[in-house]
């Protein structure tokens, strides 16, 4: 398996890229972010179009894996597919939603907040803005990068979007995993991946 | 070289139908229902797929169906098996109690206690959870990472769960009617699954191929073209013609009409008899893959398709009917689709 592509956002909106080594914000807020960074020569083509309509987290998520995209120099993406691993889940857009309906009297329920809830919506968002079609799917396993590695190359060969959202932070990287590349360090998330790769530069 | 063969060794479903394969496909073929009014919350009119056995007190629903399915077992499950444990929103009525819990977490830890299998893997991919699942444990198997994969999918009926989908618009007036003419939406139900799999076999059935993909067009609508909903079907079947297709069809508009388009494209010549559960059942989200392939297996063995409970007036072009039918061979192409635009396929065969 090969990393092509990563890209880390911090918990102070700090967005960092692993192969062209670009720092990025902090920003005013997301909005600005998608601005300025869209700007950046030889970013991939993303459909923005639905930028609000997710939370905080689906903003994140695509900005995050718009730069992992970037940082790999390819512009095309039809073929990847698009997974989450472990981080946090979507614990906090359960209890959103929850709390919404309960201080709403258990009258109506809210549609955007509920489709939140399932864990693979951000991974979805980011595919449709980045028109990515191959698989998409979240995957809890033991926080070992080695049983990450074995579901991604047994689960569908060719480019992967892997990401990691936590409340503080957003990882994704991309690899390809039919080439060949250096062994990874196991690490127990792929922001410690991230990090050790940093290192190793 | 063709991929190793994954058996199915073994299946298990548990259902307000039936607490086993064969009740289950009995109760199919006789065309009964399961709606009825939840007791375990409001659910404001709404009937749902509800197992009143699931009712009770102290610990989590989602806690008493997994316990029923490894009640359910006629199988030993080996030692060392993997476990892949397919859900959606998971063991959602404990944050429902006021449990401030990861939901999918917990259920992981439900099943691996449950199961008694240590190191499982959590599949989520909305609807389509199951045959994620399923595809995936075939790959590691076919792979040599494992010897023996149990492969479990299971959601309940919730508060949580109804109200959004009903913010949705998603849900029937009455109850679902897959690839019905007059169809209004969707009728949520709940069971459980499991399918023991193994490069060694031979077992009552096998699973040939999977494909899953992604519409990239809408985050709760298919692509009604079935344009990417076709090409997994194409890469499962791999040319080979089924005899039914076990149809996501959860009565809802965009999804019905989304998959008689996708299998218009792929049979052009006539589409293979088309069923959905989901009209005796209701959609039991991430359990729905698994409980197709085990109910599909059972109907490819015995070359019966059950009557599609609520149809009165078929889509035009939709190969469904309200009689049992008789099956040409015994490999089945069974289709979910999720939220996001995801999009399985998965072709079984019966030894």
């Amino acid at each position: 398996m090969k990393i092509t592509g990563a890209a880390l956002m911090s918990a102070e909106h700090l967005f960092r890229t692993f192969r062209r080594k670009g720092h990025f914000g902090p920003f005013a807020d997301l909005g600005t972010g998608r601005r300025e960074l869209t700007a950046l020569p030889g970013m991939p083509v993303c459909d923005f179009g639905d930028f609000g309509r997710g939370g905080m987290t689906v903003r994140k998520m695509i900005l995050t894996m718009l730069l992992a995209a970037w940082d790999s120099g390819d512009t095309h993406f039809e073929d990847a597919g698009v997974s989450g691993w472990n981080g946090s889940g979507c614990t906090a857009e359960n209890l959103n939603y929850w709390r919404d309906y309960i201080s709403n009297g258990r009258e109506a329920g809210r549609g955007g907040l509920f489709v939140a809830t399932l864990p693979t919506i951000p991974c979805c968002e980011a595919a449709i803005a980045l028109q990515c079609r191959g698989p998409v799917a979240y995957f809890r396993t033991r926080p070992s990068l080695a049983a990450l590695q074995e579901i991604l190359t047994t689960f569908s060969p060719g480019r992967f979007f892997c990401s990691e959202v936590t409340a503080e932070t957003v990882c994704v990287f991309l690899a390809d995993t039919r080439a060949q590349g250096c062994p990874l360090p196991e690490t127990d998330t792929l922001a410690a991946l991230f990090d050790r790769l940093e290192e190793r530069k | 070289m063709t991929d190793p063969s994954v058996h199915i060794l073994a299946a298990a479903a548990v259902t307000p139908l039936g607490s086993t394969v064969r009740e289950n496909c009995d109760a199919l073929l006789d065309g009964r229902t399961c709606f009825a009014l939840p007791r375990h919350f409001d659910s404001r009119g709404r009937l749902l797929g509800v197992d009143p056995e699931l009712d009770g007190k102290g610990s989590s629903r989602m806690e008493r169906l997994l316990d029923k399915l490894a009640r359910s077992l006629d199988f030993t499950v080996p030692a060392g098996t993997r476990l892949f444990a397919a859900t959606t929103v998971g063991a959602i009525d404990l944050l429902e109690q006021g449990n401030e819990v990861d939901t999918v977490q917990e259920f992981l830890h439900l099943a691996e206690r449950i199961f008694n299998l240590s190191g499982g893997t959590l599949v989520s991919a909305a609807c389509a959870s199951g045959q994620t699942a399923a595809a995936l444990a075939m790959r590691e198997l076919r792979h040599g990472l494992c010897r023996h994969a149990l492969v479990i999918g299971a959601d309940i009926t919730s508060e949580f769960v109804t109200t959004g989908f009903g913010a949705l618009g998603a849900l029937s007036h009455t109850v679902s009617r897959p690839y019905d003419q007059n169809r209004d939406g969707l009728s949520l139900g709940e069971g459980a699954a499991a399918l023991l799999l193994s490069c060694e076999g031979p077992g009552p059935g096998r699973l040939i191929a999977a494909a899953e993909n992604c519409d990239a067009a809408h985050i709760t609508s298919p692509d009604l073209s079935g344009g990417q909903l076709a090409a997994v079907c194409r890469k499962a079947l791999d040319n080979a013609h089924p005899g039914a297709v076990i149809g996501h069809g959860t009565g809802t508009i965009y999804n019905d009409q989304a998959e008689i388009a996708a299998l218009q494209t792929v049979f052009p010549d006539g589409m293979p008899p088309l069923f959905s559960l989901k009209g005796n059942l209701g959609h039991t989200l991430g359990a729905t893959g698994v409980l197709q392939l085990a109910l599909g297996l059972e109907f490819a063995s015995r070359r019966l398709l059950p009557p599609q409970a609520g149809l009165v007036s078929p889509i035009p072009g939709a190969n469904v009917s309200n009689r049992p039918r008789t099956l040409d061979t015994g490999r089945i192409l069974s289709l979910n689709v999720g939220f996001g635009g995801l999009n399985s396929a998965v072709a079984v065969e019966a030894s």
